[in-house]
C-alpha cells in the first residue's frame, strides 16, 4: 500500500520532469519552426499581398480608394479591354518579346557552347564580355543606345526596342545554358564519339536533347523580361507604345485607376497560369532527361 | 573547370569556335559596346544647343561640382544600401529555410519565388502606390490596431522607395543565397554543432563565408539594377526620395542635356563598380577560393 503510494507520487513528480526535459530538447526546434513560420508568412504577404490587393480593388463597383465592399462589379475589366491605347501597348510588348526570345535563345546558346566547349586563347575574356549586359546598369545600356540611334539617323520604334532586348536578354540564356552544359557529364560526350558519332550527331542528338529543359527555361526568362523591362525599353521606345511604359505613364498621374487595377490583375493572372504551365512541362522534361528541375531555377545546387 | 574542358577529347577546334562565338560576339560589339563607347565621347562633350562640341570635362566637372548633385548621390547610396540590407536580413533566413528545412516544400517554394520575379514590376510599383497611399491600406491597419491615431505619410518619402526597391526583387536574392548554400556540406554544420558551436558562431563562421558567392550575385543581380531604376523614385518617392536614375532620365528627356546626363551615367556605373568590389572585399570570396 505504501509502496503504491510513493511510486504513485514518483510518477507525478515525473511527468513535469519529462515535460521539462522535452521542451528543453524541443523548445529550440519550436522557437525555429515558429520564426520560420513567422518569416514566411511575412515573405509571402509583401509579395503577393499587393497583387492580391489589386484584384480585390479590380472587382470593387467604387470609383475611389475604397476598402469596404461596394459590390461586384465587371465593368473595369470591360472599360480597360475597351481602351484601345492599352490593347496596342500589351500587343507590342507581346510581339517584341516573341520576336526577342528565339533569337536571344539563339545566339545565348551559340555563346554557351563557345565558351564551354571550345579551347582557344582569350576564352576567359571573351566569357566575361559576354556576361557584361547583365553587370552594367541598365539605365547605361539604355541612354547609351538613345545617343547612338539618334547619332547615326536610327527613328526609335519597336524595332530599336526589340534589338536593345536581344544585347541584354542573350547572355542571360547564355548564364543558363553554360551553366547546363558545365553540369552535362561529359563522359557521355566522349562515349558517343568513340562509338563513332561525328560532331554534329554528338551536337544534335546528345548535346541538345539533354539541353532542351534548360533552353526553354531560357526562353521563358528571357521573354518574361522582355516583357517586363522597363529601363531600356523606356530610352528606346520612341513615340511607340509598350505595356510597362503605358502603365508607367498612367502612374505619374493618378493614384487609384480602376481600369489600370483590371488590366494589372489580368496581365498578373495570365503570368501564374502561364509560369505554373511552364513550371509542369519544365519539370517533366528534366525528369525525363534526369536532371532535377531546381538546377534549371537556381543554377544547380549540386548532388 | 578547364583542365577538365582542356584534358577532354571532345573540344572542337580553333575555327569552328570562332564560327560559334561570332554572331554573339558580333551583337555585343555593334549594339552593346558600340553604345557605350559613344556615351563616353557624348559625356566628355558639350552637346546641347550648339551642337556636337569639342572635348571637355566639363560635364564631369559639374556633375561632381554641384553640392544638389552630391546630396542626390548620398540620397541614391543611403536608400539603396538600406534596401540592400533588409533584402539580406529577410532573404538569409528565408534561403537557409528553403535550402536545409523545407522538406517537401522546397519546390513549390521555388516556384513561388521563381513567380514573384516574372510578376510585372510596374504592376508591382502601382500596387505599392496603393499600399502606401494616405488612404491606403497600412494606414488604415496601423489604425485599425491603434498604433497610429492619424495616418502617416508614408507615400512620397525615402521610406517609400526603400519599401519598394525592397520587396521588389527579394527573389533574386534568396535564389542565389540558397543555391550557395545548398552545396554546404551538412556535415559541416554538424561537426561544427559537435565542437560546441552555438548557432551564432555556426552563422558567422560556417554559414556565412559559405554563402558569400551568394550574396556577391545578389549584389550584382540586384544592387547594380536600383542604381538604373528610376521607376520606383518617380512613383513612390515624390521629391524627397529622388534618386540619381531619376535625375538622368530628366537630364535626357526633360532638359536635353546628353552630356551630363553621360557624365551621370558613368557615375552609376562608378558607384555600381565600387560597391561590387567592395563586397568582394568585405566578404573574402578571394581567401576562401584560394
Amino acid at each position: 500500500m505504501e509502496h503504491a503510494a510513493t511510486d504513485g507520487a514518483r510518477a507525478r513528480s515525473a511527468r513535469p520532469v519529462v515535460r521539462q526535459v522535452f521542451w528543453t530538447i524541443h523548445r529550440r526546434e519550436l522557437v525555429t519552426r515558429v520564426a520560420s513560420a513567422i518569416m514566411l508568412a511575412f515573405g509571402a504577404l509583401i509579395l503577393f499581398g499587393p497583387f492580391l490587393l489589386l484584384a480585390f480593388l479590380s472587382f470593387n463597383d467604387s470609383q475611389i480608394l475604397a476598402f469596404g465592399f461596394r459590390g461586384f462589379t465587371t465593368r473595369f475589366y470591360e472599360e480597360a479591354l475597351g481602351d484601345a491605347a492599352m490593347r496596342e501597348s500589351l500587343r507590342n510588348s507581346l510581339v517584341v518579346a516573341g520576336l526577342t526570345t528565339p533569337i536571344c535563345v539563339v545566339l545565348g546558346t551559340l555563346g554557351a557552347f563557345g565558351i564551354a566547349r571550345f579551347v582557344f586563347p582569350g576564352r576567359g575574356l571573351v566569357a566575361g564580355a559576354l556576361t557584361l549586359p547583365l553587370v552594367v546598369p541598365s539605365l547605361l545600356v539604355g541612354v547609351g543606345a538613345l545617343v547612338t540611334f539618334s547619332k547615326v539617323d536610327v527613328p526609335l520604334s519597336l524595332y530599336t526596342v526589340a534589338v536593345m532586348h536581344i544585347v541584354v536578354g542573350f547572355p542571360l540564356v547564355m548564364a543558363i545554358v553554360t551553366a547546363a552544359l558545365f553540369r552535362f557529364d561529359r563522359s557521355l560526350e566522349e562515349a558517343a564519339l568513340d562509338l563513332g558519332a561525328t560532331r554534329r550527331e554528338l551536337v544534335w542528338y546528345v548535346l541538345l536533347p539533354y539541353l532542351v529543359p534548360a533552353l526553354a527555361a531560357a526562353a521563358i526568362f528571357v521573354f518574361g523580361w522582355s516583357f517586363n523591362s522597363f529601363t531600356v525599353t523606356f530610352f528606346t521606345v520612341g513615340s511607340e507604345r509598350m505595356f510597362t511604359v503605358w502603365v508607367f505613364s498612367k502612374l505619374r498621374r493618378g493614384t487609384n485607376l480602376p481600369t489600370v487595377n483590371a488590366i494589372s490583375t489580368l496581365v498578373t493572372f495570365v503570368t501564374v497560369v502561364v509560369v505554373y504551365i511552364a513550371y509542369y512541362l519544365l519539370r517533366r522534361s528534366a525528369v525525363r532527361s534526369g536532371q532535377d528541375v531546381r538546377s534549371l531555377v537556381a543554377g544547380g545546387p549540386q548532388q | 573547370m578547364s583542365a577538365r574542358v582542356s584534358s577532354s577529347g571532345v573540344a572542337f577546334g580553333r575555327r569552328t569556335a570562332a564560327a560559334v562565338l561570332a554572331s554573339p560576339v558580333l551583337t555585343l560589339l555593334v549594339f552593346f559596346a558600340g553604345p557605350l563607347i559613344y556615351l563616353t565621347w557624348v559625356s566628355f562633350t558639350r552637346a546641347d544647343i550648339v551642337g556636337d562640341g569639342s572635348f571637355t570635362f566639363d560635364n564631369y566637372a559639374e556633375v561632381l561640382g554641384e553640392p544638389i548633385y552630391r546630396s542626390i548621390f548620398l540620397d541614391t547610396i543611403v536608400i539603396t544600401v538600406t534596401a540592400m540590407l533588409i533584402l539580406f536580413l529577410v532573404a538569409f533566413p528565408i534561403a537557409s529555410f528553403l535550402a536545409f528545412r523545407a522538406g517537401k516544400w522546397e519546390i513549390p517554394m521555388l516556384l513561388a519565388l521563381v513567380l514573384t520575379d516574372e510578376l510585372n514590376p510596374l504592376i508591382r510599383l502601382y500596387a505599392w502606390q496603393i499600399v502606401m497611399n494616405k488612404e491606403g491600406v497600412l494606414n488604415r491597419f496601423l489604425e485599425a490596431i491603434g498604433l497610429i491615431d492619424e495616418p502617416l505619410t508614408i507615400l512620397f518619402t525615402k521610406t517609400a522607395v526603400v519599401v519598394v526597391l525592397a520587396t521588389g526583387s527579394l527573389a533574386f536574392v534568396v535564389i542565389p543565397i540558397y543555391a550557395a548554400l545548398k552545396t554546404v556540406n551538412r556535415s559541416l554544420i554538424e561537426a561544427a554543432r559537435d565542437l560546441g558551436a552555438g548557432w551564432v558562431a555556426i552563422l558567422r563562421e560556417v554559414l556565412l563565408p559559405l554563402a558569400a558567392t551568394g550574396f556577391i550575385a545578389a549584389i550584382i543581380i540586384v544592387f547594380v539594377p536600383m542604381l538604373s531604376d528610376f521607376a520606383s523614385p518617380a512613383v513612390v518617392g515624390g521629391r524627397e526620395g529622388y534618386m540619381i536614375a531619376s535625375l538622368i532620365e530628366e537630364e535626357f528627356n526633360a532638359r536635353g542635356d546628353w552630356g551630363v546626363g553621360s557624365a551621370l551615367s558613368f557615375v552609376v556605373l562608378a558607384i555600381s563598380a565600387v560597391m561590387v568590389w567592395m563586397s568582394i572585399k568585405i566578404s573574402k570570396v578571394g581567401r576562401l577560393q584560394a
